[in-house]
């Protein structure tokens, strides 16, 4: 049990330090460029408003970064490994192929959470110098973001594993996305098209259900009338954390069976 | 019988591939058998598409065979205990070129069950072993084919383990590193280990293997000793084989 | 084994989730018959799950609409009259349609509407919506709440919105509208001063009391009002029309 754990951590380990060689961090600097140019803009166009807007495109912004670097390095680590045989050389060694996964899936998800923090931090910078006194939702807009992202980094390896080409997987982890934020309006839909003869809501309903609800974690949205840790703010998380157990469970067994 | 090195017994493996509703089969290995003797450099010959690699993935379980079996000093070849006794080179090894073999063997050693006490001193033995102890903390995107290679050798041999499994060892160098790994191989047999390794190179295998074996479309056509008109033992083997099976 | 746990593991999670979804506090939906679709808005929001940054993007929109610095105003001929910024009143609505919960919008937009370009009609229509909306929201959130958990009073900082507040400060801008619409601008000055001093009470709202209270010639507290403005204000022409008025009023309560 120590051993599998140390090869978990050694391979996690392993996953930060590739991306850092790789200088993926570079994309931080992007971020606090646009969050920093949108504090000089938003005080021309909405002075009044300026802490809510830049807070909102800082938001966002982490969100965004956070979404397409987890999920385009989660892709392209395991797609290029399998390609290279790289992966060869790690399960020619005493290395269970769960072993493997847990390992890179946690490896993604620390540097996820680095890059949260640190983006976070960046903004939470910027709107004290804009006069902003601390509140803690910021710390509640951040662990939503990245309970967001963990769901995403394992779907995408889910994806990387059925797949065997990144921009296929990307697509499909991009329109997963929009589909989890879309997906309270498919009950509505189904509303919609029920009162217009066509009778799927129980389908969509169904779809609804499966697919990870992102609107929950949303928590950006909603944070000036919902106090972070709040048990509803929590269950959030957990459901979330639950959900992507759930599939990097599907990817280790997908992963099993799969021919390298 | 259970100390032998490797043994495969009546191993076969077919690949499906479905493509715009056509399905098709194709017979990658069917039903070979071997057995390697302790401190033996064994080689496995034949022609682009043969079987060698699948042969390879089947014995490292990095694929799932139809039929047969896989032993490891008398353990499943998929076992914990058996890869802990196997080292591996795969063909054209690669390795993130961000990295110096320092950090690339310590991440190795530390899934290879080697201790933690002892992993340092196998780092800096592989290291001298493979003369690349002057270049430990070079990247390896300034490193040439050959130290490419004699890298994957270090990582192969870092638990030290009693089997060693080389695809293509030869590929992709140029006569100094041929030669060199050669030598490698013929030193770790003095060193008691068991060497079986794959090729398209008849001329190299005469020079260094003990037994050969020729493996045509999925088959093991003959096992026999090296010899100086292997070559031409080699084509005569297979043109009978396509004659008799036409 | 493995199977076995991903059994369990997901028969939890779909009892767990089905519980937890529908009590989300979720937004009202983007898709009813009056929502524009085509926006790009919609698009951010509902697939980008980005609301409140779609609501701020089409928000500045409508500013940089209204605002007439350097460009002919937008207008259009109704019944031989013309009619200044006739777009106006659907940006407003976009916005409260994206992000109910921007609070300030829905005050902001009617007071534009009634106050500025005096369409009383078109903002009460809006105030309407507006109230409507902040009931539905008020609903939604209360019945969210799983439990008053001690976690909540123990690490919370900063307090909930009380929506029931901003529902009656709409209620009371309306009343305010009609009071002007009928000519009872002392009862309208009235009503806008039990909000005009309200946390996050927009500064339109001040600006329109300082207004009614230099048409009703009552300068002192005209005054008093910009004085007030021009000290909270972070925007400059705001801040350099306070200055103004209260160059004016000064002179105008010295000559009386």
């Amino acid at each position: 049990m120590k051993e599998t754990i140390s090869k978990i951590y050694q391979i996690a380990k392993y996953t930060v330090l590739e991306n850092m060689k790789r200088r993926n961090f570079l994309i931080l600097f992007l971020f606090i460029i646009i969050i920093m140019g949108s504090g000089i803009l938003f005080s021309m166009l909405a002075p009044d408003k300026e802490l809510r807007v830049i807070t909102d495109l800082g938001t966002a912004s982490i969100e965004l970064f956070a979404f397409l670097t987890a999920a385009f390095v989660s892709v392209k680590m395991i797609l290029q490994e399998m390609e290279n045989r790289t992966v060869y050389l790690i399960l020619a060694r005493p290395v269970k192929r769960w072993t493997y996964i847990t390992g890179r899936f946690l490896g993604i998800t620390a540097q996820t959470a680095f890059y949260i923090i640190f983006m976070t931090s960046a903004l939470a910078l910027l709107l004290l110098i804009k006069g902003w006194s601390w509140d803690f939702y910021i710390v509640g807009i951040s662990i939503s973001i990245f309970f967001k992202v963990l769901i995403v980094i394992s779907f995408s390896i889910m994806f990387s594993l059925i797949s065997t080409s990144s921009a296929s997987s990307f697509l499909s982890i991009f329109f997963l996305w929009s589909l989890g934020h879309f997906s309270d309006d498919l009950l509505v839909l189904g509303e919609m098209l029920t009162e217009a003869g066509i009778h799927i809501a129980p389908l969509l309903r169904i779809i609804y259900y499966i697919i990870p609800n992102f609107s929950i974690l949303n928590y950006k949205d909603f944070y000036h009338v919902r106090a972070p840790l709040s048990a509803n703010f929590l269950f959030s998380c957990g459901y979330a954390l639950g959900y992507s157990l759930v599939i990097l469970l599907i990817s280790i067994i997908l992963f099993d069976s799969k021919e390298l | 019988m259970n100390n032998q090195p490797l043994t495969i017994k009546n191993l076969s493996k077919t690949y499906l591939q479905a493509h715009i509703g056509k399905k098709t089969a194709t017979k990658a290995l069917r039903g070979i058998n071997l057995k390697l003797e302790n401190n033996e450099i064994f080689s496995l010959i034949g022609l682009n598409g043969s079987g060698k690699t699948t042969a390879i993935k089947l014995i490292l379980g990095l694929i799932h065979p139809d039929t047969g079996k896989v032993k490891i000093f008398g353990n499943p070849h998929f076992s914990s205990s058996s890869k802990r006794k196997t080292g591996y080179l795969p063909e054209m090894p690669y390795f993130n070129r961000n990295f110096t073999p320092i950090e690339i063997l310590k991440f190795w050693g530390s899934l290879s069950d080697i201790p933690r006490d002892k992993l340092k001193t196998r780092i800096q033995t592989v290291l001298k072993y493979t003369s690349l102890k002057n270049e430990e903390h070079r990247k390896l995107n300034s490193f040439s084919r050959g130290m490419l290679q004699r890298l994957g050798l270090a990582q192969a041999l870092l638990s030290d383990p009693e089997l060693l499994i080389l695809d293509e060892p030869m590929g992709g160098l140029d006569p100094r590193g041929i030669i060199e790994i050669r030598d490698h191989m013929k030193k770790l047999k003095e060193r008691e280990k068991t060497i079986f390794f794959s090729s398209h190179s008849i001329s190299e295998v005469e020079k260094v293997a003990d037994r050969v074996a020729v493996l045509h479309k999925g088959k093991i056509l003959k096992i026999t000793k090296p010899h100086s008109r292997l070559e031409d033992e080699f084509l005569t083997i297979i043109s009978d084989y396509e004659r008799n099976n036409k | 084994m493995k199977k076995k746990a991903l059994l369990i593991l997901f028969l939890l999670l779909t009892v767990f989730s089905f519980n937890m979804i529908d009590k989300n506090p979720v937004y009202p939906s983007l898709f009813t018959k009056e929502f524009p679709l085509s926006t790009p808005g919609v698009f951010l929001s509902s697939t980008l799950g980005m609301r409140r940054l779609a609501a701020n993007i089409v928000w500045i929109q409508s500013l940089q609409y209204y605002s007439r610095v350097g460009r002919t105003p937008d207008s259009t001929e109704v019944n031989g009259e013309k009619k200044l910024f006739p777009e106006l009143i659907h940006y407003w609505q976009q916005v409260i349609r994206l992000d109910p919960l921007f609070i300030s919008a829905h005050l902001t937009g009617p007071i534009t509407l009634g106050w500025n370009l005096e369409r009383t009609e078109e903002a009460i229509k809006l105030l309407d919506e507006s109230i409507q909306t902040i009931e539905k929201m008020n609903t939604l959130l209360d019945a969210n709440e799983l439990l008053e958990s001690e976690i909540e009073h123990l690490l919370m900082v900063g307090d909930k919105r009380n929506l029931e507040e901003v529902k009656w400060k709409l209620l009371t801008l309306k009343t305010v509208l009609i009071f002007l619409e009928e000519g009872e601008v002392g009862e309208a000055s009235r009503e806008l001063e039990s909000i005009a001093f309200k946390e996050n009470a927009p500064e339109e709202i001040r600006i329109m009391l300082a207004q009614i209270y230099q048409q009703e010639k009552s300068y002192d507290e005209a005054l008093k009002m910009w004085l007030y403005i021009n000290n909270t204000t972070r925007c400059d022409s705001v801040k350099g029309l306070s200055a103004r008025k209260i160059q004016k009023l000064k002179k105008a309560i010295f000559l009386n």
